[in-house]
């Protein structure tokens, strides 16, 4: 990367990508950060865990902060580790009043040591824990109000997990405050054997382009960032694909 | 922190990492089930990509071991029992990967292949990035100084030594050749970060004697001490430092 990349606005960077010494990835969020804003989005937080809060992750993420002066700092409303055992995946939580009051105080800790308010992305799940109080999106309007947090709305995400479990999505989208959704994701997924897998490996489907729409409709001064993280093609189809974000978020947003 | 909800992540996660999925009517007392699919099929999604996503990552991570081992990733599951991961980024997944192989009787030269690769990942993004030291900055120094010139090997090096010729092999997969024997080879290996590109290079027999020096941080002095019982050491001595700088693996920083 030589200046700035035409066609785009910002960019989203992976904070435990970055959290080395050195080298090729540092080297690129730095020539990336020159030209565009970043957000720092992470898989790592783990924030749902019923472990301590990693210090030393916190401290890397801090001192990330201080470099890139990231212009938004999110992770995933989920858990990766147990025991100290990372499963670099993005685990559900239940939707309960208990697991409700543990991650808003661990948000609250994470946000005085940040000393900023971070965004939580509603995560694709294909599992539902039995004794749910909450439903996932009210789960997350609450988080938001009670922890002072933004989110991270993503779309596909929204539409795998209401695939998955038989949810309505528009109802979805129309339980979170909008005042709280900071930026949006689009992102395409793959079909399992017997449920939507998010891969972000393809584009978005048109389903996803219509729910789109309406979120951009409920959330008009939410940015949005077009995710692929495997079989990425060329820069030009991506940026053809941002480009027709644009085209619906200026025909839809108030 | 409440105790159901410490239960419910808990028995989530030995179903998703236990060597055998628990059972349908287990698994629907935690989880939810309807028309679309049963809670084992549920939690299948989970079991398969905790393991399928980092069998991914030691396969590109060890690119020319998964050419040779083509069990490397049925090994994965196996791995990750043994070694569970426990830090927040995947690069370190694989940290453990030739210990394994060697507990569990792999050929020398596999272990050794493995060790190779990895110290190759940890020179991709490990250590601080520096200006190496290089020849226009050695040559403005007045002779009297040489003794005294600060050497030591950049911060992302790794020294890897072998007891096979799991260099040569690593050679052979990336030019496509044929594989040489597996035999015995006592050697060591040199892989650091040359600007963003990772590179290695076996060491000569009197060089792998210096390597530990210049990884705590010696000076072109002691080198020469290091080379006294070298033909010409004095020839040797600036004919390897010149490699080194060439190689821009040098930094001209005192020992700790």
């Amino acid at each position: 990367m030589r200046g700035p990349v035409d066609g785009v606005d910002w960019f989203e960077v992976i904070t435990e990508n970055l959290m080395v010494d050195g080298g090729n990835p540092r080297r690129v969020a730095r020539e990336v950060r020159a030209h565009h804003p970043v957000v720092l989005h992470g898989v790592g937080l783990s924030i749902g865990s019923t472990d301590p809060l990693d210090a030393r992750y916190l401290d890397r993420l801090a001192a990330l902060c201080d470099e890139l002066e990231p212009a938004l700092v999110s992770d995933h409303l989920c858990w990766t580790t147990l025991g100290g055992h990372n499963t670099h995946d993005l685990l559900p939580m239940p939707y309960t009043e208990a697991a409700l009051a543990h991650v808003a105080a661990r948000v609250a800790a994470v946000q005085e040591r940040l000393g900023r308010r971070i965004l939580l992305e509603n995560p694709s799940t294909y599992a539902v824990y039995r004794g749910a109080e909450l439903t996932e999106a009210a789960f997350l309007a609450e988080l938001a109000t009670r922890a002072d947090c933004g989110l991270l709305l993503d779309v596909n995400n929204v539409y795998v997990s209401c695939t998955n479990h038989g949810w309505d999505a528009r109802a979805y989208l129309a339980s979170l405050p909008a005042a709280r959704v900071g930026y949006l994701h689009l992102a395409g997924h793959s079909h399992g054997e017997t449920l939507l897998i998010d891969t972000h490996d393809a584009p978005v489907i048109e389903e996803v382009w219509a729910l789109y729409a309406e979120a951009v409709r409920r959330f008009p001064d939410a940015a949005t960032c077009l995710e692929r993280d495997d079989d990425i093609p060329a820069l030009d189809v991506l940026v053809a694909e941002l480009s027709r974000a644009r085209a619906v978020a200026a025909e839809h947003a108030a | 922190m409440s105790a159901a909800l410490d239960a419910q992540l808990r028995w989530l996660h030995a179903a998703i990492t236990g060597a055998s999925p628990p059972p349908e009517p287990e698994a629907a007392a935690w989880l939810e089930r309807d028309g679309a699919a049963d809670a084992s099929a549920r939690l299948h999604v989970y079991r398969h990509a905790y393991v399928a996503r980092l069998a991914d990552v030691l396969v590109v991570d060890h690119p020319k071991l998964a050419a040779v081992h083509p069990d490397l990733r049925a090994l994965t599951a196996d791995y990750l029992r043994a070694f569970p991961p426990t830090h927040p980024s995947v690069r370190e997944v694989g940290a453990h990967l030739a210990r394994f192989l060697a507990d569990r009787g792999a050929p020398a030269h596999l272990i050794e292949l493995a060790a190779l690769e990895r110290a190759r990942v940890e020179a991709f993004d490990g250590g601080a990035d520096v200006t190496p030291l290089d020849r226009e900055a050695v040559a403005a120094l007045a002779p009297e100084d040489f003794p005294a010139l600060p050497l030591r090997f950049v911060p992302s090096h790794r020294l890897v030594a072998l007891t096979t010729r799991a260099d040569e092999l690593w050679d052979a997969i990336e030019r496509a050749a044929p594989h040489p024997a597996p035999a015995a080879a006592t050697r060591a290996v040199l892989v650091w970060r040359r600007a963003v590109t990772v590179v290695h290079r076996t060491l000569d027999d009197d060089e792998a004697t210096l390597a530990p020096a210049l990884a705590a941080g010696t000076t072109f002095g002691d080198i020469c001490a290091l080379l006294a019982t070298a033909p010409q050491p004095a020839e040797r001595a600036l004919a390897l430092l010149l490699r080194w700088l060439d190689a821009a693996v040098l930094v001209s920083r005192p020992a700790d």
